[in-house]
Parts: C-alpha cells; sequence; structure tokens
C-alpha cells in the first residue's frame, strides 16, 4: 500500500536521490537542470509506483525511469535551438572540490565521459561512480550480466584512452 | 593515470557531485506532502486541469450517448405497447389477403365450380373491406363528435 512511509523511503536522500541526480548530472553535464529532472524521475515514479514489481530493484526501478527522462530531455533540446554556453557542472560543484588537482583531473574525466558512447557513459556512471552490483546494472540496462562485463571493460579502456590522448 | 588510478578517481566523484540539500524537500512539496502540504505547483494545477479536461471529455458524450439510449428506447418501447394494445389480433388486416386461385382441371363441371368458388371468395373479400371501410367511418364519427360541445338530449 502507498503512505507517508513509501513517500518518505522513496525520497531518502543518500540512497535513491544522489545516485539518481549524478546520473543525471553527468549524462546532461547542465547543475539545475539535473535537478530539475531529478525531480520530474521522482513524481513520475511516485505516479508509478502502484505499476512498481516489487520482484526489481527499487533503486534500478528509479534508473530506468531517469533514462528514459534523459531520453525525453534530449528529443526537447533537439526542438529548440541548442545553448553554446554550455554550463560547467565543476563549478556548480566547487564546494565540494578540495584541491585545484581534483578539479582538474575531473574536468578531465568529465569531458573524456562526453566523448563515449551512450551505453559506455551510463556503464562508466553506474559501475565505477556509483559502485552497483553488474546484476543491478543488468537490469537498469536491459542486458545480460556477461553483456554489462564486457561493456565495462571496453568503456575503462576506452575512457582512459582519451585521458591519455588529450591530457597525456 | 592508469586504469587502477582512473577507478579511484571515478568512486571518488560519487562524494563530490551532490544535490542541494533541499533537493528531497522540493521533491516532496512535488508530491504534495512535506512542508507545503495542500499547496499545488504549477505543474500539478497543470496536470489536473488537463486530466480533468480528459474525464469530462469522456464523461459527457458517455452520458448524452446513455441518455439518448435511455429516450429513444423508452419511445419505441411505449409505441411497441400502444401498438399491442389497440390491436388486439396483429395478424388481421396487416398481412395480404390471398384469395386461393383455381385449381387446373381438365372437367368443364370443375372448371365452373372452381370459378363459383373463386368468384365467392372475392365477394367474401370485398364483404371483407366493405366491413373495414364501415369501421373507419364509425370511427371518424367518433373522432369528430369528440371535438363536439356536451349535448344532454344524447342522453
Amino acid at each position: 500500500m502507498i503512505d507517508e512511509q513509501n513517500k518518505k523511503k522513496m525520497i531518502d536522500y543518500e540512497r535513491c536521490i544522489a545516485p539518481i541526480f549524478r546520473f543525471i548530472l553527468l549524462r546532461i553535464k547542465n547543475y539545475h537542470e539535473a535537478e530539475d529532472l531529478t525531480q520530474t524521475v521522482f513524481l513520475k515514479a511516485w505516479k508509478g509506483l502502484p505499476k512498481y514489481e516489487e520482484k526489481n530493484q527499487f533503486l534500478s526501478w528509479l534508473y530506468a525511469i531517469a533514462r528514459n527522462t534523459i531520453v525525453d530531455y534530449w528529443k526537447k533540446k533537439k526542438e529548440f535551438v541548442f545553448d553554446s554556453e554550455k554550463t560547467d557542472i565543476l563549478e556548480d560543484c566547487q564546494d565540494f572540490l578540495e584541491t585545484l588537482q581534483e578539479e582538474e583531473d575531473f574536468k578531465g574525466i568529465i569531458n573524456a565521459i562526453d566523448l563515449l558512447s551512450e551505453d559506455q557513459q551510463e556503464i562508466i556512471i553506474l559501475k565505477f561512480i556509483e559502485d552497483l552490483p553488474n546484476r543491478e546494472i543488468s537490469e537498469i540496462m536491459e542486458r545480460s550480466e556477461e553483456a554489462i562485463r564486457q561493456l565495462q571493460v571496453r568503456a575503462i579502456k576506452s575512457l582512459k584512452a582519451h585521458l591519455d590522448k588529450n591530457y597525456g | 593515470m592508469d586504469e587502477k588510478e582512473l577507478k579511484k578517481t571515478l568512486s571518488r566523484m560519487k562524494e563530490k557531485f551532490r544535490p542541494a540539500e533541499d533537493l528531497p524537500q522540493r521533491i516532496l512539496s512535488n508530491l504534495d506532502i512535506g512542508k507545503n502540504k495542500g499547496r499545488l505547483s504549477n505543474y500539478q494545477l497543470i496536470f489536473n486541469q488537463i486530466h480533468n479536461l480528459m474525464k469530462w471529455k469522456i464523461i459527457v458524450p458517455l452520458a448524452v450517448v446513455v441518455l439518448a439510449i435511455i429516450i429513444f428506447g423508452g419511445v419505441y418501447v411505449i409505441d411497441y405497447r400502444n401498438s399491442k394494445i389497440y390491436n388486439p389480433n396483429p395478424n388481421s388486416g396487416a398481412e395480404k389477403v390471398v384469395v386461393p386461385s383455381p385449381e387446373p382441371t381438365a372437367d368443364i363441371n370443375g372448371v365452373v365450380d372452381a370459378i363459383f368458388d373463386f368468384s365467392v371468395a372475392e365477394s367474401n373479400l370485398f364483404d371483407d373491406e366493405e366491413k373495414d371501410a364501415a369501421l373507419i367511418g364509425i370511427d371518424n364519427k367518433v373522432i369528430s363528435d369528440f371535438g363536439q360541445s356536451y349535448d344532454e338530449n344524447e342522453l
């Protein structure tokens, strides 16, 4: 049954909101729009809660909604003139960065992630940033665990290659 | 940066990229619970408006169709009952009366008998039609009398 307890469980900051926000942020590279989309994801999840099947992980279900929301976002974005002034997400996350070196490392990685395919971007975020188990990632990406393993090997190699090429 | 170091840096990003602390509150207010309980966001107001319009778009035509079925169905049933009341013998008059044709025969007496039978059947049919005409005449009289003022001498 849907009750206040379920609502509060759904909007758990550490377990649900922060991972979904990061996933969206690293895909769209805009801090404020990522927050808006995170709200949209939770609104959709709230409306779809009666359809949620408990055999799946709740977080995986949220990630699946987030993926679709990002797809919708890009579709809408194409309808408008693309904003050439790209928001630097590191500026919005400045409070969390400790050193200039850290900032440089993150900047390089974010730019290199941008050069990967969509699947590779997702696997880097889900496996290496969020540290999700392969079983859950296979649920989110609707692929076999073996395919996920292969994809993560290729993604990390590709990311390293881009970093080496651009940041030596 | 080697692969191991890259993985470490990636896992550190989890702690660095965080949403604003008030994001859960904003989500809560969107879900219509929490601080702003009872107040709807603009998005929700628009959504509710669309939802209501959709609801009326379905309910109103459905109600009109149901009402039309009830009205026309009722009228049809009343007509059907009336026709049953005023037409106690629905088979009479409505069906075409067939005068039996004389059977073919080679005997002259048979032919004459058949002609007589046919003539009798036809004359019966004419009699029936005259009776119907008389009945209509009576009906007409009753109808025309209906419009007249009350005349106590008639009693």
